[in-house]
């Protein structure tokens, strides 16, 4: 599982990068270290290293001297042997001073020493006698008397021994020396000394480290410097020096001082501008007085400590390179591994996922061994194990198919030598639909995909993977239907359309003829007044039903075309209810129909709805009503407002209910089709165009509602229409008013004579201001009699209209009305007399109008309804 | 005296000045008018000697004029009282009365501000 790898090497890796952190800690720790023991460790070294040289040049220079020393004794023994060879005579070398000594035994000696001296090694080879002559190889054989040298008196005591020289008289430099007693007759006859030069002393001491020459110095034990190699030559004594140096490292004066005391060998460090360094004290040894202090060079010590650092610093610093280029190596291949491993499992997931949704089951055959082998699901139902042989798995499948013609189709797609051929002939894909009873009945697409060939192309591995397609099949079988069903709708609409046509056409030829006919029978009998007015009369009849059978037709076509368009305003159902209320009445009026109409339940008369095409419908069937009623017959018509939604508008219904001749169980499904009207002799004496219903009902649903019939044959019918309208805020009442009506009634009222009889002063001059704003001329009285004294006074036409309070002294409203009402003229009978009384009692209103009162007013009135009373009142003529 | 008052008083000034056809001057005269309106003390009297019709005929009026100005401390109790004595109940009508008195006496000492 890849997953899983990925998260193992994760672990792996981060135990790496803890490893690799833990390790350049510690180096960096070590370093550290290694940097501070670093000086420590470099004096250490370079103490042992210049023990090393100075121990060595030590012995060498001592062994050298030992060997000088045995070498000036064999010398003085070459010299004994030659002065008795050549017959010398010591004695008349040694003589006094002060006398003249044999210049033949001189000259012998000299020549002598010369031939000794390009024997030995030395430099300066002389013999000294026992008075201090100095005989030399030079020209002049006695140059000097060193009668005074301290090595003189040793020598002439028969010591064999070194000495040094630091101003020779011959050579004015230093010197070291070796003597040694030459003897004749068995006494000692003077010595002979060998001598060494500063070349010489300089070679024997020079060393060099890392290139940079050591500062050497060969000392006597009190401290005089016998030769140095270097500078220091000004300071006679380096004991005395050491006040100089600034130790260090546990070092100081008395370490040196010792070590030349005790003829030891020691170490110390100073400080020589501002670097560290160390020298070592060596004896010479051999017995020797001799010390040789041998000074590491400053600035090879430092070089070294640099040196060392650096080597240090770089070695580390390339492992952390190392580790760090090691660490990012890892950390950037785990990612990048780890990407590529997270990638090919999406990846293999995606195809995993995308593959177990499109196919089924998916079988691995290997071509070659012709066996087959499950990766995904289980083979259905489980007849067969997850491998085997291929034919296992074909027979398998086959077994399933009950039909013997679809069985022996199916084998032929799946046959193994047929698809391996295929393939093998280079074909990746072979396809086949199968309808095949897995589960149910299905059909599906089995897909023979090859995986791997060999280097012939041979196949050697394919896929079976099948998908199921029952689903799209179904889906196809589907949209056929759908077709069909709508090419069945498309007939069926053609159909109608032209069966529309050949009724209509029909329809309206007939009234056209009647009115082509009656015209001609018209100009046919001009003369016949009678004739004439019958044809006219018909004519006009029949022009009218035309007209409305075009309209129906056109209204028709508008509406299927869906051209119309709903024009909502504001209206008053109220207003609607009564003009449906007056046409009915006066199509019934004939047909002495009773009509009854309530609207009582209607509490939101205001509304905005499609007035026009409202009152449409409901005159349609209220229409039909009265046409299908017989004479004597009922129409109940009522209206209510079911219900009433929170957001602001309220469900009304309609209903229509007549005692008519009804209509049969067959026909109702068919009343709201075009031209369907019910075929029995009432109906066809009954005039109508059949498309009334038609277009009734697509109007209802247009408004979004609904209508329903019921009828029973002979009983009669109901129709009842349901609509949803939205409020809106009714004119009285608020401060919005309908401007129109205002502008309306104030226009009409301007200029009106009102006579006010009221008796409280208050309300009095209320009513005026009101009454002036309307524009009317306001009279005043002040109780009942004085408001008849007033009419008759002012004489018949001078007021439009009266408004009489009912409670006042004197004289109240009802019997100043009776009163004006007994006034014997035309004009006081019909002076409109409004009452204005605080209470609306039904039994106040009906004493009003048996006073002769015309209409009645509430207390304390609202200014529109008194103008639009007024109105009423004033033009109701 | 001003609307604020009048609204503060209790009366539903916007109710009234609607009547007065918003003119503010116009209601607060009228409303000047109101206390001194002599139909109150023949109300008063007219209860305190029993006699019921002319207590209904005093009551009657103000109500009117109280309700068109729409002055509800007074109009209130009036209108209450209007009915019981248009009906002639025989009851203790002092309450009433004294709710009349009071909201006069109120309204009066607004006017003279």
């Amino acid at each position: 599982m890849p997953m899983k790898a990925a998260k193992k090497s994760d672990r792996n890796a981060i135990q790496n990068l803890i490893c690799a952190v833990l390790l350049i800690c510690g180096v960096v720790l070590s370093f550290v270290y290694f940097y501070r023991s670093n000086v420590t460790r470099i004096t250490h070294q370079n103490e042992t290293y210049i023990a090393d040289i100075a121990t060595q040049r030590a012995s060498l220079v001592g062994d050298l001297f030992a060997e000088n020393l045995a070498y000036i004794e064999s010398s003085a023994v070459v010299l004994e042997t030659a002065f008795q060879n050549e017959e010398v005579d010591s004695a008349k070398l040694n003589v006094e001073m002060e006398e003249q000594i044999d210049p033949v035994e001189v000259e012998k000696v000299g020549r002598l020493l010369r031939a000794c001296e390009e024997r030995f090694a030395f430099n300066y080879f002389r013999f000294i006698d026992l008075h201090g002559r100095d005989y030399t190889t030079g020209e002049t054989v006695i140059a000097a008397n060193v009668a005074e040298r301290e090595y003189f008196s040793q020598g002439i005591r028969g010591v064999t021994g070194m000495t040094y020289i630091l101003d020779s008289k011959v050579t004015s430099e230093r010197q070291i020396g070796f003597y040694s007693p030459v003897y004749q007759n068995g006494e000692i006859a003077g010595f002979v000394i060998g001598f060494y030069g500063e070349d010489f002393i300089n070679s024997l001491l020079e060393v060099s480290v890392f290139d940079h020459a050591c500062e050497v110095l060969l000392c006597a034990q009190d401290g005089t410097i016998i030769y140095s190699t270097g500078k220091t030559a000004e300071t006679r004594n380096y004991l005395d020096a050491l006040s100089e140096f600034s130790f260090s490292q546990d070092t100081d004066e008395r370490t040196v001082r010792d070590a030349f005391a005790n003829r030891n060998d020691t170490f110390f460090s100073y400080e020589v501008d501002g670097q560290e360094t160390v020298g070592i004290v060596s004896y010479i040894g051999s017995d020797s007085d001799f010390l040789m202090v041998l000074n590491f060079p400053a600035e090879a010590y430092q070089s070294m400590i640099r040196n060392a650092s650096i080597n240090g610093a770089v070695l580390l610093l390339s492992l952390i390179g190392l580790f760090l280029v090691a660490g990012i190596f890892f950390i950037v291949r785990f990612f990048l591994q780890k990407k590529k491993l997270l990638e090919e499992a999406k990846n293999s997931n995606d195809i995993h996922f995308a593959m177990s949704r499109l196919f089924e089951n998916f079988v691995i055959v290997n071509a070659e061994k012709r066996t087959y082998h499950y990766i995904e699901g289980m083979p259905d139902v489980g007849h067969i194990p997850n491998d085997g042989a291929y034919d296992l798995f074909a027979d398998d499948l086959l077994d399933r198919f009950p039909n013997d013609a679809e069985r022996a189709e199916a084998a032929a797609q799946i046959s193994f030598d047929r698809l391996t051929r295929q393939m093998n002939q280079g074909q990746d894909i072979i396809s086949c639909n199968l309808h095949a009873p897995i589960r149910d009945e299905e059909w599906f697409t089995y897909n023979f995909i090859v995986v791997s060939r060999n280097a012939e192309g041979r196949v050697t591995e394919f896929i079976i993977a099948r998908q199921d397609i029952t689903g799209l099949q179904k889906k196809e079988e589907e949209i056929r239907r759908i077709l069909e069903r709508a090419r069945d709708e498309a007939e069926k609409g053609n159909r109608a359309k032209s069966n529309f046509l050949s009724s209509m056409s029909h329809d309206i030829r007939t009234p056209m003829n009647a009115i082509i006919g009656y015209t001609n029978i018209a100009l046919d009998k001009i003369d016949d007044k009678e004739m004439v007015r019958d044809s006219l009369t018909k004519i006009v009849a029949s022009s009218h039903y035309l007209l409305s059978l075009i309209n129906d037709v056109l209204d028709m076509s508008k509406i299927e075309s869906g051209k119309i368009h709903l024009n909502e305003n504001k209206c008053d159902l109220k207003k609607i209810f009564e003009r449906i209320a007056d046409l009915t009445r006066s199509q019934a009026g004939k047909k002495s129909l009773a009509i009854s109409f309530d609207t009582d339940e209607v509490r939101h008369p205001y509304v905005i709805a499609d007035e026009l095409r409202l009152e449409q419908v409901l005159i349609n069937i209220a229409g039909n009503a009265v046409k299908y009623t017989p004479k004597g017959g009922s129409i109940f018509i009522k209206a209510t407002e079911t219900e009433e939604y929170p957001e602001g508008k309220s469900r009304y219904s309609f209903s229509v209910r007549d005692t008519g001749i009804g209509m049969s169980e067959d026909f109702l499904p068919h009343i709201f089709e075009s031209f369907s009207r019910e075929t029995n002799s009432t109906i066809n004496k009954i005039q109508g165009t059949g498309l009334g219903m038609a277009i009734t009902s697509r109007l209802v649903k247009l408004m979004g509602g609904e209508i329903s019939v019921s009828s029973k044959l002979g009983e009669g019918s109901e129709f009842v229409v349901e609509l949803t309208f939205p409020h809106w805020e009714s004119p009285a009442g608020s401060e919005l008013s309908d401007s129109e009506e205002e502008a309306v009634d104030k226009a009409a009222l301007a200029g009106r004579k009102i006579l006010l009889v009221e008796d409280n002063d208050i309300n009095a001059e209320i009513a005026t201001l009101v009454l002036s704003e309307y524009g009317l001329v306001v009279d005043r009285a002040s109780n009942g009699q004085k408001g008849v004294d007033r009419i008759v006074e002012k004489g018949g036409g001078y007021y439009d209209v009266v408004l009489m309070d009912i409670q006042m002294p004197v004289l109240n409203g009802y019997e100043a009305t009776k009163k004006i009402r007994g006034l014997d003229t035309e004009y006081a009978k019909r002076l409109p007399i409004i009452a204005m009384s605080a209470n609306a009692y039904e039994e106040d209103v009906r004493e009003s109008l048996a006073s002769g009162m015309n209409g009645h007013i509430a207390k304390p009135f609202d200014p529109q309804e008194l103008a639009a009373e007024l109105y009423r009142r004033i033009y109701a003529q | 005296m001003t609307i604020d008052m009048l609204t503060a008083y209790g009366a539903n000034t916007k109710e009234g000045l609607q009547r007065c056809m918003n003119n503010d001057g116009f209601y607060l005269r009228l409303v000047k008018m109101i206390p001194g309106d002599g139909h109150f003390q023949k109300l008063y009297d007219a209860v305190e000697a029993g006699d019921l019709a002319a207590a209904f005929e005093a009551a009657h009026a103000l109500k009117g004029s109280t309700g068109n100005l729409a002055l509800t401390p007074i109009f209130a109790p009036v209108s209450e009282l209007t009915e019981l004595l248009r009906a002639r109940t025989e009851t203790d009508y002092t309450p009433l009365v004294t709710a009349i008195r009071d909201a006069q006496k109120k309204l009066c000492d607004i006017c003279a501000d």
